[in-house]
């Protein structure tokens, strides 16, 4: 039986004090997932009172959320159970800065933008996002979040040395630690990228740095066709160049934030060059050269602010809130099928009323979508499942995949978000030995978990 | 059990040539690099396909027969042992280059290829393309048994270890599943389980594919040497080089006991002042080499350096890289055994981690030679022994325990590169609490929950003993 609301607020209480668990309409509201809300709201502010929140939730058999920075709360379907919302709003301490050792350990709800606070005065930086991300490094974690220059300074997988989480029965554990080789035992953190909280809730975690480059800079280029730019970035990745990101955008997509104007059917190549000065100068000249041969209408170089503005710009075109009428997808692929890709996504299916916007990460081999929906269209939910259905099968003989990362509740609760996932069936051993009373999320991760 | 039936059975799966049952072959599988010995074998199997596996597998788990992948062996801490007899499913027949496929920067390999084989079968191809990671066993390691203990190397401060360059796993599972996790495409959904099962050291099924990354070839590349006083001096050339935005390919000390032996196997000629070398190797755009090369030269004089050479390109700098990959070799001269210790610390505790090892050494009266990849503060403090020597190989180990130990209070891990095995299983304790050495438990009992693959491996005996569910 689960307890009323007042009793659960009550037993709250008694763990973390009248001022960190609340369960007035304001704050339970603005813990909704999709319209689903919690009883309680509880922000522990230790990672001990994390674990002994868990640990009354899998007694009582609740199901608990965990809030990072609350950015991405609508990744997955809605919560199948949901009476406690677990706020790491308060657990905001970084731990250690290590500059010498490059590592930096903190705790889960510290957001991106305090790191580079921290960092970017000794020059080094943390790989992931851009300097005013609000997302909590928890949150990226656990949504497996790598930045746009992931292809020069590694994935959340690579940067990732070490958590410390808090099991769903209340053990409160760390794997991992600060060195950057340790191969003691099974390497337990990678359980946790991309976990969306399945099997504990990350409270602290180390990564290791990166030093900032000397120099950097972006060159944009603007080119008459899809393929014509798709051409030029494959040859951007087969010269001898070392470029961050290697990425492409439609001209529908957040076009007005780049140095170049495009029109419907271009795109634009984005080429981010990290180095010294000198490294840096030679690889804009042959970057640009390179294009120049493969039909370039425009091209310009950023820096500096701008530079930061556009990346800034890019991510928030991603990252922001659901719109309930648009459909998001990420489609990954290897990056030879990313043209592929495109063209699959651009024969716009009947429900969107406007062509699909997209931002594709050339040298990685994942593209953001977006669809504009069409609420007038008949039988909306089961139009785009069919599509779904038809993309993934099409993907799939090209190694890819495809996960709706938002849509309107009333349609992401009829969709299958995440697909099938080949590694689905280990997924749920784990989570049966981890979370057996599935406390933690409970239906919203890969496999139905 | 039946011996012969059982004998047949195998044949049956695998075919008659493939399975190897004399006294001496079973004898022989007794062993590895490593200083242990294991259990009388039933029979090794030389598997071909990932079906095979799986049927063999189930075989063994429905007579509850332990079973032990192996690749070539060449593992240090007795992760191939059969502790428990039982059956070797040995890869070496699986060792085939599926695809390369450049424009993906990926290949796709049989877990029994040799490491040096995969990059001469990349490099055929005439295209600037390699597979980085580069363990000294590389000429005869297999990337199934790198997988299996997410080998190091040389190369790991700006490129990383094996984990970093692997894609995706085919696995059989100890109910005879074969699933595939990650893959060509990055960021599959879901936790990175490729990034989990890596290192598993063939605990959790044995791996029948594995897709790894290829890198461009570095346009320049430049090898140092510098030779140093103290091995103070050394290290902290290694925390400035880095401190001032640096990330050289390789960093490698050699303490004075090693530079020694390595002098008289291959005679460099070293000062007799030096106490320490240090190799650097340096690689990027040519445009920013000798700007580069400056800069840690001039690092290496604020710290006295003593003699500062230079070589440009892979071929040349191998005359410097010699006195490093001629370690083992010279440890191998210093008497007839040699144990590895595999500590890592933070970087910047090498110091000190490396002047404990000394007092270790005194204390223990064991000639211990150092080299380390100081970038990575990942060190091999060395002991020459002579299992045969009555009360050495307890001494050794002993000593070997109390390094680890220093390591693990200065912050860092009881293994860098070599991996558990059945070495370092009581050590484990060190670095995880009994809760946390359940939890790890659980995911060997989710894939595993007979233990019959690789069994009683990487966790403490005392736990093990204990009835577990
Ligand atoms: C495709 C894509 C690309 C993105 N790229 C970037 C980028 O480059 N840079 C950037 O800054 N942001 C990026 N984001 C956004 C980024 O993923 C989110 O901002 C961040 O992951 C969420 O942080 P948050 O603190 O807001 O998490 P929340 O929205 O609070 O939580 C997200 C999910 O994780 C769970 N969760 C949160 N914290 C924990 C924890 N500590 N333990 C267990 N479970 C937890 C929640 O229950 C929820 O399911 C991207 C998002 C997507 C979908
Ligand atoms: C001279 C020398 C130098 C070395 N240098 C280094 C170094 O620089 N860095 C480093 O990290 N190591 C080094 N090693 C250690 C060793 O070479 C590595 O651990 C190597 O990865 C082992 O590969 P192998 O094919 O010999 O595996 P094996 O020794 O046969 O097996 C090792 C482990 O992997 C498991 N395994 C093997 N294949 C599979 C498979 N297909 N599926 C599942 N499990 C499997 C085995 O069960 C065992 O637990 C060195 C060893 C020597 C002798």
């Amino acid at each position: 039986m689960t307890p009323s609301p007042t009793a659960l607020h009550s037993r709250l209480t008694a763990l973390l004090g009248a001022e960190n668990a609340w369960m007035d309409e304001p704050t339970t509201a603005g813990h909704a997932v999709a319209s689903r809300r919690p009883a309680v709201v509880a922000a522990p502010c230790a990672a001990e009172q994390v674990a002994a929140v868990l640990e009354l939730a899998s007694r009582e058999k609740l199901g608990v959320v965990p809030w990072g920075c609350g950015t991405q709360m609508h990744l997955g379907p809605p919560p199948a159970e949901y009476d406690v919302a677990l706020s790491l709003k308060h657990l905001t301490r970084v731990l250690d800065y290590d500059s010498a050792n490059l590592t930096l350990t903190a705790e889960a709800g510290v957001a991106l933008r305090e790191v580079y606070r921290l960092t970017l005065p000794g020059r080094q930086f943390l790989p992931l996002g851009y300097p005013g991300s609000e997302a909590s490094l928890g949150g990226l974690l656990v949504t497996n979040t790598s930045g746009v220059k992931r292809l020069r300074y590694g994935g959340m997988r690579d940067l990732l040395l070490g958590v410390r989480v808090a099991l769903p029965e209340g053990e409160l554990l760390r794997y991992g630690g600060r060195v950057v080789k340790n191969v003691a035992g099974y390497d337990l953190c990678k359980l946790y990228i991309g976990s969306l909280g399945a099997f504990g809730v990350v409270t602290e975690a180390t990564f290791r740095l990166a030093m900032l480059p000397e120099d950097e800079r972006l060159l944009a280029v603007a080119f008459p066709t899809v393929a014509q730019g798709m051409a030029a970035a494959t040859a951007v990745r087969s010269a001898a160049l070392l470029p961050s990101t290697v990425a492409l955008v439609s001209a529908a997509g957040w076009a007005d934030a780049l140095p170049v104007g495009l029109e419907a059917g271009q795109a634009a190549l984005l080429v981010h060059m990290d180095g010294s000065h000198e490294s840096v100068q030679r690889q804009l000249a042959e970057g640009e050269a390179i294009c120049t041969s493969h039909g370039a209408v425009q091209a310009a170089t950023l820096s500096g602010e701008e530079l930061l503005t556009m990346w800034e710009r890019q991510e928030v075109w991603r990252t922001s809130a659901p719109d309930p009428a648009l459909l998001q997808v990420r489609v990954g692929v290897p990056p030879s099928n990313v043209e592929t890709a495109l063209g699959l996504l651009d024969e716009a299916p009947r429900f969107c009323r406007e062509p699909v916007r997209w931002l594709a990460d050339a040298g990685i081999g994942s593209v953001t979508a977006r669809l504009p929906l069409d609420a007038q269209a008949d039988d909306l939910a089961a139009q785009v499942q069919a599509w779904l259905g038809s993309i993934r099968a099409r993907l799939d003989d090209r190694q890819g995949f495809a996960v709706v990362e938002s849509a309107p509740e009333t349609l992401i609760t009829q969709l299958d978000v995440w697909g099938a996932s080949s590694g689905a069936s280990l997924l749920k051993r784990y989570k049966s030995r981890f979370d057996p009373q599935g406390v933690l999320n409970l239906g919203r991760c890969v496999g139905g978990l | 059990m039946d011996s012969n039936a059982a004998l047949a059975d195998l044949e049956a799966i695998v075919g008659p040539q493939r399975v190897l049952r004399s006294r001496a072959e079973r004898a022989v599988y007794g062993y590895d690099a490593s200083v242990f010995r294991g259990a009388e074998l039933l029979a090794v199997v030389l598997p071909t396909t990932a079906e095979q596996i799986s049927r063999l597998v189930v075989w063994c788990r429905d007579r509850g027969v332990p079973y032990v992948a192996r690749g070539t062996g060449t593992g240090i801490s007795g992760g191939a042992i059969p502790t428990h007899g039982g059956v070797i499913i040995e890869l070496a027949l699986m060792n085939q280059v599926l695809e390369i496929d450049l424009a993906n920067r990926l290949a796709v390999v049989q877990p029994g290829v040799v490491n040096q084989d995969l990059k001469r079968r990349v490099q055929e191809h005439g295209y600037a393309y390699t597979y980085v990671p580069d363990p000294g066993s590389q000429v005869v390691s297999t990337i199934g048994g790198n997988v299996a203990t997410n080998a190091g190397g040389m190369h790991c401060l700006k490129y990383g270890i094996t984990g970093n360059h692997i894609l995706g796993l085919e696995m059989v599972l100890p109910d005879g599943d074969i699933v595939t996790v990650g893959g060509k495409a990055v960021d599959q959904p879901g936790a990175d389980l490729t990034g989990l099962l890596v290192g598993s050291e063939g605990t959790l099924g044995i791996v029948t594919k594995i897709i790894v990354r290829l890198l461009q070839m570095p346009e320049a590349v430049t090898t140092h040497l510098a030779l140093f006083k103290t091995v103070d001096d050394a290290a902290n050339t290694v925390s400035g080089i880095i401190s001032c935005g640096l990330l050289p390919a390789a960093m490698e000390l050699l303490d004075k006991s090693i530079m020694q032996a390595v002098d008289k196997a291959v005679h460099v000629g070293f000062p007799a002042e030096a106490g320490a070398a240090l190799i650097i190797e340096l690689d990027g755009f040519s445009d920013d080499m000798a700007r580069n090369a400056d800069r840690v030269a001039e690092i290496c004089k604020t710290y006295d350096v003593i003699a500062f050479e230079t070589e440009e390109g892979i071929e040349a700098g191998q005359r410097l890289w010699l006195c490093r990959r001629a370690a083992f070799g010279a440890m191998a001269r210093l008497d007839t055994d040699v144990y590895i210790v595999d500590g890592c610390v933070p970087r910047t505790q090498l110091p000190e981690a490396l002047r404990r090892v000394t007092a270790i050494a005194e204390r223990y009266d064991l000639p211990i030679v150092n080299v380390a990849h100081a970038g990575d503060g990942n060190l091999h403090p060395s002991i020459p022994f002579n299992r045969r020597r009555a009360g050495d190989i307890e001494r050794v180990l002993e000593a070997g325990r109390e390094i680890l130990e220093a390591c693990v209070e200065l912050g860092g891990s009881i293994t860098g590169e070599h991996g558990v095995g059945m070495e370092k299983q009581n050590e484990m304790t060190l670095m995880f609490s009994p809760i946390e050495l359940q939890v790890m438990r659980r995911i060997k009992l989710a894939h595993d929950p007979d233990d019959l693959c690789n069994p009683k491996k990487i966790f403490p005996l005392s736990m093990l003993s204990e009835a577990v569910s």
